[in-house]
């Protein structure tokens, strides 16, 4: 039997191959398996508890799209990625440029503004209740100031709102780091060249710059989407999925009917929606964005 | 107008922006550590002055309820025990996949572990709790089986990565002076990977620390395996009135990771990142 080798001897070869075993083993009973559950599981009617279960073909996964509550959560998952994404990408750019300007005191506000990101989600969740249902409130009373006297929590757009806000809060710290890092990749000679060249600031950063950040970009939103997309963490300590279940998101969802609501098939099936959703975007994005930048290192 | 006065609004401009934001993330901050120093008396009258004494009543009872200092020794136990495993675990993995890297079955390993990137963990959660259940290795084996297991996902790609930059032929000499292959690797490329296995240690130690689903999932209601973020979510549904105890709770929490930042914030800030890039 002759086999592809690596020009190493089959004795050192073998040497290796205990510590990869244990790797492939613990990977595949501790991930892959449940993986493999959750997909069997989303073409059955098993509600988590029963002895017996019918297959039910893709039921569960129409039900995705007909069912108001789970439909709605599909909405709401979609407009907190979209609203989060849209927001933190270009304000982390921003800070960025402004933050690797050689000015006094900038590497204070970078410590300060990375902070958020080793914070845990929930914590954060926790406190921004307290101030969207206590403070804000308590200060619109005592200055009279009538739009802040009612909890944005209360009603359902404001609800969202205050998730977005969350997770805009939180999410700006990490591609502004990423994004520090890429704009001091830009050769200083090529902006200079293309000062000289009569380019104004605007053209400077879109044709010289913007390539060297194109890569960073896809890494950002790559993260930033599938971050957004299973949002479970804020949902859980900000607003409970309510008012209404506006905010509950597919994370939550599918965390509430596989261990409440007695719905596991259906919890699967959103699940794998999910798992769809994430790798279209990614793939996406990295077609699209990927393109036309400059591959660094 | 001059090239100065420009600078100088540039500037200035500038510096608005960043104490804009500087106050957004300070008010958060302020409002979570004055209010876990005031009784709800003064809360109640308003949320941002400070309180009249530095009273550290609240924290003195976040200590006293019931499964605080559990879940401060849960939280450390499995975060410490998980993160040494797998500072060790990781690299030696990405190591031996890429030593033996033509062969089908490294090949398999590598795109098999790197592809689950892409599958959002809610896939696995429900069916997990349950097999974990079933197979009966009692919470806290479960929960650091996993807190092992996971990192590798993210870990052997980052590594395998930087692997690759280490040119062979330094462990090759190695070997060929008898050193025996893992002997090779702790005393000659371990060493060399030390910034990634620092990346790795980072990025997990956080995860581990503030990790909440999983934590849910397995642990659920058992008091006596809870770790500091299920506390704290108790904590919230128990005595919910209790604000300023539920944010000395936080603030508690948060003091480790807080010190490690001031400490360690350039290997934080670069861990972070480089365990960012992934896509």
């Amino acid at each position: 039997m002759k086999r592809k080798t690596n020009g190493i001897s089959h004795k050192r070869n073998m040497s290796y191959m205990p510590v990869i075993a244990i790797a492939l083993v613990l990977f595949t009973v501790f991930f892959i398996i449940p993986a493999v559950y959750s997909f069997y599981f989303s073409l059955t009617d098993w509600n988590g508890y029963s002895l017996e279960y019918n297959f039910i073909g893709l039921d569960n996964f129409v039900k995705v799209f007909q069912d108001t509550d789970l439909l709605n959560s599909v909405k709401f998952t979609m407009i907190y990625t979209v609203a989060v994404n849209a927001t933190t990408i270009p304000f982390s750019i921003f800070l960025a440029v402004l933050l690797t300007r050689k000015l006094r005191g900038v590497n204070f506000f970078r410590s300060v503004f990375f902070y958020p990101a080793i914070i845990s989600m929930l914590s954060l969740g926790l406190i921004f209740n307290e101030i969207f249902r206590r403070m804000l409130p308590m200060i619109g009373e005592n200055l009279g100031i009538g739009f802040l006297e009612t909890s944005l929590l209360s009603s359902k757009g404001g609800a969202m709102l205050a998730v977005i806000i969350l997770g805009f809060w939180q999410n700006l710290s990490i591609p502004t780091v990423l994004l520090i890092a890429a704009l001091q990749s830009v050769p200083g000679d090529l902006l200079e060249a293309a000062k000289v060249d009569g380019a104004g600031p605007i053209t400077r950063f879109r044709v010289v710059t913007f390539p060297f950040l194109a890569s960073t970009l896809v890494i950002c939103l790559v993260k930033g989407i599938r971050d957004a997309l299973v949002v479970f963490d804020y949902i859980v300590s900000l607003t409970q999925g309510g008012p209404a279940k506006a905010t509950t998101s597919m994370g939550y969802k599918i965390y509430l009917m596989g261990s409440m609501d007695m719905k596991f098939s259906q919890a699967c099936a959103t699940a794998v929606v999910l798992f769809v959703i994430i790798t279209i975007a990614s793939f996406v994005i990295m077609k699209v964005v990927g393109r036309g930048g400059i591959e660094q290192q | 107008m001059s090239r100065k006065t420009k600078k100088r609004l540039l500037d200035a401009g500038t510096y608005a922006c960043l104490i804009f934001w500087f106050l957004c993330i300070a008010l958060v901050l302020y409002v979570t550590v004055v209010n876990s120093l005031k009784t709800q008396a003064e809360s109640s009258i308003s949320f941002l002055t400070l309180p009249e004494s530095f009273n550290i009543q609240n924290y003195i009872e976040v200590f006293h309820r019931n499964g605080f200092v559990t879940a401060v020794v849960n939280t450390t136990f499995f975060t410490l025990i998980s993160v040494a495993v797998v500072m060790v675990f990781v690299p030696a993995v990405s190591y031996a996949v890429n030593q033996t890297f033509p062969l089908k079955t490294s090949k398999f390993t590598l795109y098999y572990i790197t592809a689950a990137m892409f599958v959002p963990f809610q896939i696995v959660a429900l069916p997990l709790s349950m097999f974990m259940k079933a197979l009966g290795l009692g919470n806290r084996v479960s929960i650091i089986i996993i807190f092992i297991t996971y990192p590798l996902i993210q870990g052997v790609y980052l590594c395998n990565g930087y692997i690759k930059t280490i040119p062979r032929e330094l462990a090759e000499s190695a070997y060929v002076e008898g050193a025996g292959t893992w002997k090779t690797f702790f005393s000659v490329v371990y060493p060399i990977m030390k910034p990634m296995t620092a990346t790795i240690v980072i990025t997990n130690f956080l995860w581990m620390w503030n990790e909440f689903l999983i934590s849910l999932m397995i642990l659920g209601a058992d008091k006596d395996t809870q770790t500091l973020p299920l506390f704290i979510y108790s904590f919230k549904g128990q005595y919910s009135i209790e604000y300023n105890l539920l944010f000395a709770a936080i603030v508690l929490s948060s003091i480790p990771l807080t010190v490690m930042y001031v400490f360690l914030q350039k290997y934080i800030v670069a861990g972070l990142a480089g365990g960012a890039v992934k896509g």
